[in-house]
């Protein structure tokens, strides 16, 4: 080496031991006040900074202790209704348009071509029959919640609501702004997950995609209102009957809730302690939110491209799922067989091996996994005068005293409706979420953690349930 | 594994001793690592048979090789612990224990490439100096806080941490190093400070686990700032600094948030459980917990309505 050159080097290394200590803090810190003297004495600001005088009017209302919590719990509820009520129409819709329609025409199509039955009934029973199910029940509620959420969000109403929840979520290790992921799964869990970018510290981003399936998605509200209504309301005399279908219904999603504030908990101090966390939370100002722009971005971002995602998961599944009830082995279908080896871990849960079967093949999509249960009922109980198509096709059935009676026969009990809301609220995520948390984390870790932590939630449950239960009743 | 850990763990003792300049015989050496005292086996053999410890007149002294050996455990240990500050969210009781299991796993290509990749950090976040990889190591600046009188003012440049129960003491008190302090009274229940506007009184003994140093000839100590956290509402305050406590990712947003020195700002609105609070910060609304704000140092503008 040059002689000038070990010169400098050995300076170099001479003199930086006579630095400030901090001396890189201290250099960014002249960086940014450096430059933020320069826009102070550079740029002009037309509009004034200090806020008007009726947005400070509205933020007090809105974070006061006393106004700011009921107006919260009462947009949410709105919400929701708009939600549950509005989409049972375009939901009904779009079953008759793509069920009641699509599917015998395209059998029309298919004895029309020739097509062998084995493989008619592959693509149409499975294939085509299962996506456009998830479709019809997904489609509506999401088109509708998202444009909502997004609209609240455009206003500047949703920040408010982080920063009123903060404290409760402090104590938990988590951010305010998981309040509002938490929302967003109670509408799916996939968008959920995406809708956490706007955490932007890693350790409490972590907790929020970690935690968000223990909001209950809009593909398991149906199953619980579904139970709550045809078991666990049967218990109550008649005239209250109705008030605990919706009791119990409410009682799961808050448990819900409680979970999600204990597992993040869990979380930040344990395997999430060493991840970096930071907080801050902007409160932008009011404004008028842009409708149209509002619903065209929430409808190609949150709701097409979940439901193109829910869709790509749902027809290999619905493959999988023709192909184990219509594959005779021996003397019965494979699906049979699964079931009765399932049959024993199902007890255990306060469950049976039917629900176990429906959730492995049903993990596309929550909303199929009660088609799916009948469906198996059927194929293993034999239950004639039910199910359109025949055994081994998926179908749902509108009323609720043969429903009642279908499962009561296959040997339910208030037990069992009990325990498959409690598993419904906690099992893995379904296929599409999963991957969308692997797309988020990038990381199988966090993802194998994401989908293992609630099943791990949903056993300790149900089993203590039954348990308790069978000494008890 | 077991066997290099002794090793490296007998090479730091042999420098920490050497440079306190106590002599270790071999049974010292034995005692303090707990195996048994022998020359043919263990640790001592290893040093031995690699010529990184010699043994002059009963005396273990560290060859020039064992001493470079020694600096790079130490460099990797400290660059570890700088890394575990800056870049995770691992509480600070648990740096020492992780940063010991590292440093006797990571190759010497991994401590560099960990070194550039924290911007080559020349002190660790206790204020120890980092070994450089050429096996230079500046002797520690600074002397014990114990031995400042009253009325004297500057700056901390090291603080031991362990063991852990004065370390916790010191932390509650906001001493890290860079953190500016003045002795306000020296008695017997200990050292009262005045720090970043408040005062803490700390014992002799945790006293002593601080080194300091004078402050630069352009500096002066400044008793008239307070935390952001005591701002009243209507009050204005302009940013005075960050504490170095505040470190990382959580550092680097409040700056991005324009938390800078000479940033004026005032409260905007208080939670419902009063934390979080929003502050007006250059034309836009932040909310920042307690634990930040009580971190941040500020002067009140006075005769400035809101």
């Amino acid at each position: 080496m040059s002689e000038p050159r070990q010169e400098l080097l050995d300076a170099a290394e001479r003199l930086r031991w006579e630095l400030p200590q901090n001396f890189r803090d201290r250099w960014v810190e002249q960086t940014y006040a450096e430059s933020a003297r320069l826009a102070g004495a550079f740029v002009h600001q037309d509009r004034p900074s200090s806020r008007l005088a009726w947005e400070h009017r509205l933020d007090r209302f809105l974070t006061s202790r006393w106004t700011g919590f009921p107006t919260m719990v009462a947009m949410l509820a709105l919400v929701l209704w708009l939600t549950i009520k509005g989409a049972n129409v375009p939901s009904a819709l779009l079953a008759k348009v793509l069920i009641g329609g699509g599917q015998p025409l395209l059998h029309h199509l298919a004895d029309a071509v020739m097509l062998p039955t084995w493989l008619s009934g592959l693509l149409i029973d499975g294939i085509y029959l299962t996506t456009a199910w998830v479709v019809s029940v997904m489609l509506p509620p999401m088109a509708i919640f998202f444009p909502m959420f997004t609209i609240l969000e455009d206003f500047g109403y949703l920040p408010r609501v982080a920063f009123n929840l903060d404290s409760l979520f402090r104590r938990a290790g988590a951010h305010g702004k998981q309040a509002l992921t938490m929302t967003m799964g109670w509408g799916c869990n996939a968008a959920g997950v995406v809708a956490t970018r706007v955490i932007d510290s890693p350790r409490e981003r972590l907790i929020a995609i970690i935690t968000n399936n223990f909001s209950l998605c809009n593909g398991r509200w149906p199953t619980q209102i579904l139970l709550a209504t045809v078991f666990v309301a049967a218990t109550a005399p008649p005239r209250l009957a109705s008030a605990v279908a919706v009791g119990s219904v409410l009682f799961v999603a808050l448990l819900g809730v409680v979970l999600m504030f204990f597992s993040s908990w869990l979380l930040s101090r344990t395997v999430l302690r060493g991840e970096a966390s930071t907080f801050s939370l902007e409160l932008p100002p009011y404004r008028p939110p842009r409708i149209w722009r509002t619903l065209y971005t929430s409808l190609i971002d949150r709701t097409m491209i979940t439901l193109w995602r829910a869709v790509t998961f749902a027809a290999p599944a619905g493959a999988v799922l023709w192909l184990v009830c219509n594959i005779p082995s021996a003397d019965a279908s494979i699906a049979s067989y699964l079931i009765r080896w399932l049959d024993p871990i199902g007890w255990v849960l306060g469950l049976n091996g039917v629900i176990m079967l429906a959730y492995v093949v049903a993990i596309p999509a929550n909303e199929i996994v009660i088609p799916t249960i009948l469906m198996l009922t059927v194929l293993v109980t034999g239950a004639a005068g039910v199910g359109e198509h025949g055994a081994g096709v998926m179908f749902d059935i509108g009323d609720h005293g043969t429903l009642a009676t279908l499962l009561r026969g296959a040997g339910w009990t208030t037990l069992t409706a009990v325990c498959l809301m409690l598993f419904s609220l906690c099992h893995n995520p379904c296929s599409t979420t999963i991957y969308t948390i692997y797309k988020e984390t990038r990381s199988a870790k966090w993802t194998a953690v994401a989908t293992l932590l609630p099943i791990a939630f949903g056993v300790v449950i149900c089993s203590s349930v039954a348990l308790v239960w069978r000494l008890l009743l | 594994m077991a066997e290099r850990q002794q090793v490296e763990d007998a090479l730091k003792y042999l420098y920490d001793a050497t440079a306190n300049g106590q002599p270790v015989t071999a049974a010292n050496l034995a005692s303090v690592m707990g195996v048994p005292a022998s020359r043919d086996d263990g640790p001592l053999a290893l040093l031995l048979a690699a010529a990184l410890v010699q043994e002059d007149e009963g005396r273990l002294v560290l060859t020039a090789q064992g001493r470079e050996y020694a600096l790079q455990v130490i460099r990797a240990h400290r660059l570890y612990e700088t890394y575990l500050a800056h870049r995770t969210g691992h509480p600070t009781n648990t740096w020492h224990d992780q940063a010991h299991a590292a440093e006797h796993e990571l190759s010497r290509a991994e401590v560099e490439r960990l070194a550039i990749s924290l911007g080559n950090p020349a002190y660790d976040p206790h204020g120890d100096p980092i070994p450089s990889a050429t096996g230079i190591m500046p002797p520690q600046r600074g002397e014990s806080l114990a031995t400042r009188g009253v009325g004297w003012a500057g700056r901390v440049v090291h603080v031991e941490d362990e063991p852990p129960e004065l370390y916790r003491v010191l932390s509650r008190a906001g001493l890290a190093p860079d953190v500016r302090l003045r002795v306000d009274a020296v008695g017997p229940r200990g050292v009262t400070l005045r720090v970043d506007g408040e005062s803490h009184t700390i014992d002799l003994r945790a006293a002593a686990q601080v080194l300091t140093d004078h402050l630069a000839a352009d500096e002066t100590f400044d008793d008239t700032v307070m935390r952001l956290c005591e701002v009243k509402i209507g009050e204005r305050a302009e940013v005075v600094g960050i504490s170095p406590l505040i470190r990382g990712l959580a550092r680097s947003r409040l700056l991005d948030l324009g938390v800078v020195p000479g940033t004026v700002l005032e409260i905007d609105m208080i939670g419902p459980s009063g934390d979080p609070v929003a502050y007006r910060i250059r034309g836009a609304s932040i909310a920042l917990r307690r634990e930040q704000s009580e971190r941040i140092v500020v002067r009140r503008r006075d005769g400035e309505a809101a």
